[in-house]
């Protein structure tokens, strides 16, 4: 995760724009990987990386460097893409289906890279999406993220018990979906 | 250890590096024994690591720092009281200070504390203070003159009647 300067986030603090946005050019890339990984859907990636910093904005001047900076927002970030799946699934009242075609879009690498990556990043965005989003959310954390069981307890408030046990259902789809796909490409 | 429970630590401990030497130990014995498990553990590190090792991360589109540039420029946050600011400054590399719960006690207690070194003398009157009904009169009783009050206080029995 990227780190800021604290003189950086005290300026910001005081209301400082430029500041702020030195803070935003540093993490939003962060933010909006996890929310698009999580939400399934790059416009709804973009609307909670737009609301996270704005609520980092506002809430700035209280924050109190208990963890570190980057820290704090990446669990404001992890919460507010949960509850807008949450939110979207109970408007539609269905889960939402992940789109595909996000990973493949606004990549921060050139793109012939991103041709040769191509295949890893659909079948990154197929299994993602086989998941429900609390398996899903484990897995970013886990797998993409690397955070340890106990730093995604704490970022999901859930108990270590249960990050395991969601990281192992989540693990035998993902095998089984696997499963299914080479016996079907044969 | 049972297969289930071989694949169960594959998935999870295993696969994470949070297996205690001694588990550690006994899977591999298990694994070198066990041919299913053995392709179980191949296929879940192809199929659950592998992949994710690649994934990168993304920009969200420009327009999204525009829209919050926007919003917070056009909503700043409430002016911070300055006497407010200098305190948190003076205190937050107090490690109590960072403790709200020990902040509202500490000052509760010195609430109670000023209250209770503040609080005025006690002269008894209070609905608890004994009361007279007739103040004594100290400067009577030295003087004698005392006795005239004693008239007309009496019982008023026959008994009384006859002797007085």
């Amino acid at each position: 995760m990227p780190e800021i300067p604290h003189d950086i986030i005290m300026a910001a603090a005081q209301g400082d724009v430029a500041a702020f946005e030195t803070i935003y050019r540093g993490c939003a890339g962060m933010v909006y990987t996890t929310a698009l990984r999580i939400t399934n859907n790059r416009e709804c990636a973009a609307e909670v990386t737009q609301e996270v910093f704005i609520a980092v904005y506002r809430k700035l001047p209280s924050f109190a460097f208990r963890s570190s900076f980057t820290t704090w927002l990446y669990r404001i970030s992890v919460n507010a893409a949960i509850n807008q799946v949450r939110k979207r699934a109970m408007e539609k009242g269905h889960t939402v289906a992940y789109d595909e075609q996000t990973m493949a879009e606004h990549t921060a690498t050139p793109a012939t890279d991103a041709l040769e990556r191509e295949p890893t990043r659909q079948l990154i965005a197929r299994m993602l999406a086989a998941l429900n989003p609390d398996q899903r959310a484990c897995i970013v954390l886990r797998n993409i993220d690397g955070l340890s069981y106990e730093e995604i307890a704490i970022t999901l408030k859930i108990n270590v018990n249960t990050v395991r046990s969601r990281l192992k259902r989540a693990r035998e789809k993902l095998i089984a979906m696997r499963a299914r796909e080479v016996r079907h490409a044969v | 250890m049972r297969c289930e429970q071989i694949q169960e630590l594959l998935l999870t401990d295993h696969l994470d590096g949070r297996l205690r030497r001694s588990e550690q130990e006994k899977l591999a014995v298990h694994l070198r024994n066990c041919t299913t498990c053995r392709e179980f553990a191949g296929i879940a590190k192809a199929t659950l690591l592998t992949p994710f090792l690649e994934a990168e991360q993304l920009t969200p589109p420009e327009r999204v720092w525009q829209e919050v540039r926007q919003r917070i420029v056009a909503a700043p946050r409430r002016s911070c009281n300055p006497l407010r600011a200098f305190l948190g400054k003076l205190l937050l590399p107090l490690p109590v200070a960072r403790q709200p719960a020990l902040v509202c006690a500490g000052l509760v207690a010195v609430a109670l504390l000023t209250a209770i070194l503040m609080r005025p003398p006690y002269y008894g009157s209070g609905p608890s203070a004994v009361s007279h009904a007739k103040p004594i009169d100290y400067a009577a009783i030295l003087t004698g003159e005392d006795e005239v009050d004693d008239e007309g206080e009496g019982l008023d029995t026959d008994i009384e009647n006859y002797f007085l």
